[in-house]
């Protein structure tokens, strides 16, 4: 899966309409549509699309969505 | 991003009152305010589903200060599956300060009971619309029951509707005048049943009610023992003189039970449109023989034990038949009673079917509440 593909999904897990306004450098939790939901969203994302389950402790490190990316493939 | 850490807090140290240390509590931040009373305090050290000490009491998060910004309690219960008995983790007092909310905090708080390893069961109720997506994110099975209200003091329009003034008291007085006269129909069936059956009001739970809950011909079901009547009789979270419960036998004339149901009448201290009204509900009922002694002749029979004070009762239709009697007998529907459950190892292929469960309001925490 690319940056791009992820950010796609990403925008559908949090229900973004339009992903082309989100990038590999957006810093996920500046955007109006984070909060819990959007959190467990793409906790169930990483889960069910990479069988990746990140600790809390590690997600809070986590910055832009190119984080995210990233920690999903270190796994 | 802020900095805060979480704190798992057990009841040994809620027994020992070392949590104290802990924290700072937001005493005005949070709708529950001074939420761990004496009253709640007492109430989860002496449930009868916390077997271990070690177990969690209050997950809790602090900002740099150690200032609570976001918690909840948990405490245990347990759940029967056809023969069998599983512990089963549930808790309540979930809140997240709203500055924190942005940072995923309740989210967390959601995730740290769910990747907990003390139960392998989760069992909520009194679920809201608001959250209901973060339980279905989590896979949660979902059970919606009818609810329904009944206006017994027209107090209660004055009070949400904030009208106040002589006039509106006036109106007020006639329209309780107006709710006993639409009541007559009630009272009628009431003194009808009142022959066929008598109830007695208990402060000791008797033996039998345990077989009789355990026996209502579901597969599943929150276990309601006689313990759990017990601690629920003798306990609520707030202590305040309003907030009673009450459980009442039903006999038949050769004094041999029935059913039997369970009450309780809270004061709403919550700030909003419902503050200062005092809400009954119909928490628990059983019934041995349904066709001798149905779910809506319980109701009717609930209905008298209520104080004058109640302005409004709540009550779930669990049977399909219910909801047209208690309509003819003046509720009207509420929103939905949603309570959901996990089975996080997947045990029962079929614990997400309503039909197989023994549902009640008076689920998990809600009873004491």
């Amino acid at each position: 899966m690319t940056i791009n593909d992820f950010i796609e999904k990403f925008a559908e897990a949090v229900e973004i309409e339009d992903a082309s306004a989100l990038s590999a450098n957006t810093e996920f939790r500046k955007l109006a549509e984070w909060d819990s939901l959007a959190y467990l969203s793409v906790i169930a994302l990483l889960d069910e699309e990479f069988d990746v389950q990140i600790e809390m402790d590690d997600f809070r490190k986590l910055n832009s969505i190119q984080d995210i990316f990233d920690a999903c493939q270190k796994d | 991003m802020a900095n805060y850490i979480y704190k798992r807090i057990t009841y040994k140290e809620l027994k020992d009152d070392t949590y104290k240390n802990a924290y700072i509590p937001q005493d005005d931040k949070f709708p529950v305010t001074s939420h761990l009373t004496p009253s709640l305090r007492d109430a989860l050290i002496a449930c009868p589903g916390n077997d271990d000490d070690s177990k969690t009491f209050m997950n809790v998060f602090v900002d740099e200060e150690g200032k609570e910004i976001g918690r909840d309690f948990r405490f245990g219960t347990r759940i029967k599956a056809g023969d069998k008995v599983f512990k089963v983790g549930t808790g309540g007092g979930f809140e997240v300060v709203e500055e924190y909310r942005k940072e995923g905090l309740g989210a967390e708080l959601m995730l740290i009971s769910q990747n907990n390893k003390e139960y392998d069961f989760l069992l909520y109720a009194g679920i809201t619309q608001k959250v209901l997506p973060m339980y279905h994110k989590l896979k949660y099975h979902i059970f919606k029951v009818p609810q329904y209200y009944k206006i017994l003091n027209s107090k209660y329009i004055l009070t949400r509707f904030a009208l106040k003034g002589k006039m509106w008291n006036l109106i007020a007085r006639m329209g309780n005048c107006a709710i006993k006269i639409l009541d007559i129909p009630n009272k009628i069936k009431i003194n009808r049943i009142n022959q066929k059956f008598s109830i007695k009001k208990e402060t000791i739970i008797p033996e039998w009610v345990s077989e009789m809950t355990a026996n209502d011909g579901h597969l599943f079901m929150e276990v309601h023992d006689r313990a759990w009547f017990q601690w629920n009789l003798d306990h609520n979270t707030y202590g305040f003189d309003e907030d009673i419960q009450s459980f009442y036998s039903v006999l038949d004339k050769n004094n041999k039970p029935l059913g039997f149901f369970m009450t309780k009448e809270r004061l709403i201290q919550k700030s909003g449109s419902d503050k200062g009204l005092i809400r009954g509900t119909i928490v628990e009922w059983e019934s041995c023989n349904k066709s001798v002694l149905s779910e809506a002749d319980i109701n009717l029979l609930a209905i008298q034990t209520f104080s004058k004070k109640v302005d409004l009762i709540f009550t779930l239709a669990c049977e399909s038949a219910t909801a047209n009697q208690l309509k003819k007998m003046g509720f009207r529907e509420w929103a939905l009673f949603i309570a959901g459950v996990k089975d996080k190892k997947k045990q029962f292929e079929n614990i997400g079917e309503q039909n197989l469960w023994r549902l009640r309001y008076g689920y998990t925490n809600m009873i004491i509440l």
